[in-house]
């Protein structure tokens, strides 16, 4: 059996828009993993038209909630809430960034729920050579450790950036983001404030102009790359061990492909 | 509110304790033995790569904090942002000799651990690691038996009083003095020492190229370089909430947070004077804004106060 191949639009759902879906993915990933000013400024027109293509290529989407700010957290559940009823054919999957967002979904929606990539909190780090990486969470909820949580947790997400030690359990996929992991992120947004006087810059309360989508940062020539709030490092290498496993759901980041467009 | 401050040494406790009677106390420790079975990329908190400069060596240093802060709590920091079940393990037997040893609380940066603190009657702090920016996720951390969290860097006056308002049968700590941080705790996941030191610091060093849709417009390109040049050169480069004490306490946070384990205590007293000083000041104010005609800023006002930069709470006064 082989690995299942997603195509990840969050972060970057204007390549979504205005581009034709991944052919080849099963499943498309829409919403944000960093940003829920992103994930909440995604206008309902936005919204039907990358639904409405995926479900016109006969694709299942899955819905990726970033952690809310408290100051935005009725509103993306509001958003949630929305988006699910509207398209329950099309979303077959959830993945969340928080415990508390695992709670709420599980008990509010009867979809596949994945704990995201800024739920595993391992230490990576490409500007040191490491050796094999253990991913911790997927230990514990392999073990049914989940905090009382009753439904069945379908999957953990990963960033890989050293080689991954993993003892497979058949009930529970892994989901590695490629070709681009992400090192680090925050809620104060250089990008989002290159408008903003000096005072107003980098501040949790001003809105933005969803700058994100229009201008990125490459640090050496490509060794780290900041695009909204993350910050991210190649790691195409590192996946290969994994791509004969069908345990295995290998998610292509839209965003690798907007940098790698724009750098030519 | 109480003040928390990192200490190294009992001599630390005991010039600390001199000051502010109603400090509280934390701690980090290294264990041979845990480094020697797990690595050093496996961190037994969060500031493990900085060695015996921000760790004290061994269960019996903790003791001896604890002998010399009698009528003090102190706290040990256990908060890397997750451990292995084998991991946690090990940790079962080092909390129990830490509660042994006089410590009254744990700093946890991994839900994973409640167990184990709650197993020895330990109260469960929960690290900016755990990353609680909102009131469910606050809620999840009473659920599971925290009974106090250290909030985020990163978050407004207002998303405070609102997460407090929403889970009130919870202790609350904010950060109030020292460091900044351009990322977040919970999510920013690369070293901070050695060789290359931490990532943010490293990025700031590194040569850089703007790219996208309008980059080739020269406006857009120096908006961006701008924009770079103040999150890299200029924000968070320290970080001070004395301002925001009268709203701090107002709201009901019970601690406020003084970082700097690795820092040294001398360089430490002067922001412990200030906190403590403004502390009481704002307990004889009735609004914020006679608190803030009768604090006292902190001693590198005129090298740390412009446009909001180094404020963790830059609401109170921008």
């Amino acid at each position: 059996m082989k690995y299942q191949i997603a195509y990840s639009y969050c972060d970057a759902m204007d390549m979504a828009e205005k581009n034709d879906i991944a052919y080849y993915a099963e499943l498309i990933y829409v919403g944000s993993y960093f940003c829920d000013k992103y994930f909440c400024r995604i206008s309902e027109n936005s919204w039907d038209t990358v639904f409405r293509k995926i479900e016109s290529k006969h694709k299942s989407a899955v819905l990726v909630i970033p952690t809310p700010s408290q100051n935005m957290l009725a509103q993306t559940k509001k958003n949630v809430d929305k988006l699910i009823l509207r398209y329950s054919d099309i979303i077959t999957d959830i993945v969340v960034n928080d415990f508390a967002m695992l709670r709420y979904a599980s008990e509010a929606y009867n979809k596949k729920i994945w704990c995201g990539r800024t739920m595993s909190k391992e230490i990576r780090d490409p500007r040191y050579q490491m050796d094999f990486r253990s991913l911790k969470l997927y230990e514990h909820i392999s073990n049914g450790d989940k905090f009382g949580i009753d439904s069945p947790i379908y999957g953990i997400e990963a960033d890989m950036t050293a080689p991954l030690s993993i003892e497979f359990n058949d009930k529970l996929k892994l989901g590695i983001h490629f070709p681009l992991a992400y090192v680090t992120f925050g809620r104060h947004c250089e990008i989002g404030s290159a408008d903003l006087p000096l005072e107003g810059k980098f501040r949790l309360d001003n809105p933005c102009k969803g700058q994100c989508e229009k201008s990125w940062i490459a640090y050496s020539d490509g060794e780290f790359y900041k695009y909204g709030r993350a910050v991210y490092c190649e790691n195409s290498k590192l996946v290969g061990k994994f791509l004969d496993n069908s345990n295995v759901r290998i998610i292509e980041s839209a965003v690798a492909e907007k940098i790698k467009r724009t750098k030519v | 509110m109480k003040l928390l401050i990192p200490v190294v040494s009992s001599d630390d406790v005991e010039r600390f304790s001199a000051i502010n009677k109603d400090a509280e106390f934390y701690v980090g420790i290294s264990l041979a033995e845990w480094s020697k079975r797990l690595g050093v990329y496996e961190y037994l908190n969060r500031m493990s790569e900085f060695k015996r400069t921000a760790n004290m060596d061994g269960i019996s240093a903790v003791k001896s904090v604890c002998d010399a802060a009698i009528g003090h709590d102190v706290y040990v920091t256990i908060n890397a942002g997750s451990y292995s079940r084998e991991q946690i393990r090990f940790l079962d037997d080092v909390i129990s000799e830490l509660a042994e040893a006089g410590a009254n609380g744990i700093i946890a940066g991994d839900p994973y651990i409640i167990e184990i603190i709650k197993k020895h009657n330990l109260k469960a702090i929960a690290s900016t690691m755990i990353g609680v920016y909102n009131a469910d996720i606050a809620a999840f951390c009473a659920d599971i038996g925290f009974d106090r969290i250290i909030l985020p860097r990163d978050m407004t006056l207002a998303e405070i009083a609102e997460i407090v308002k929403a889970v009130p049968h919870m202790e609350y700590e904010c950060f109030l003095m020292r460091n900044g941080c351009r990322y977040s705790d919970s999510n920013c996941l690369a070293r901070h020492s050695d060789k290359y030191g931490a990532i943010c610091t490293y990025l700031d060093r590194s040569r850089t190229a703007y790219f996208g849709e309008e980059i080739s417009n020269f406006n857009e390109h120096e908006k961006m370089l701008f924009s770079h040049l103040a999150f890299s050169h200029v924000y968070q480069k320290q970080a001070c909430g004395m301002c925001a004490i009268w709203d701090l306490r107002k709201i009901g946070i019970c601690a406020g947070k003084i970082v700097g384990r690795a820092d040294g205590a001398d360089s430490i007293i002067n922001d412990l004077i200030c906190a403590e000083e403004n502390i009481r000041i704002s307990s004889d104010c009735d609004s914020r804004e006679q608190y803030l005609r009768r604090m006292k800023m902190p001693y590198n006002y005129d090298s740390i106060c412009y446009r909001g930069c180094n404020c963790y709470y830059p609401d109170v006064r921008f």
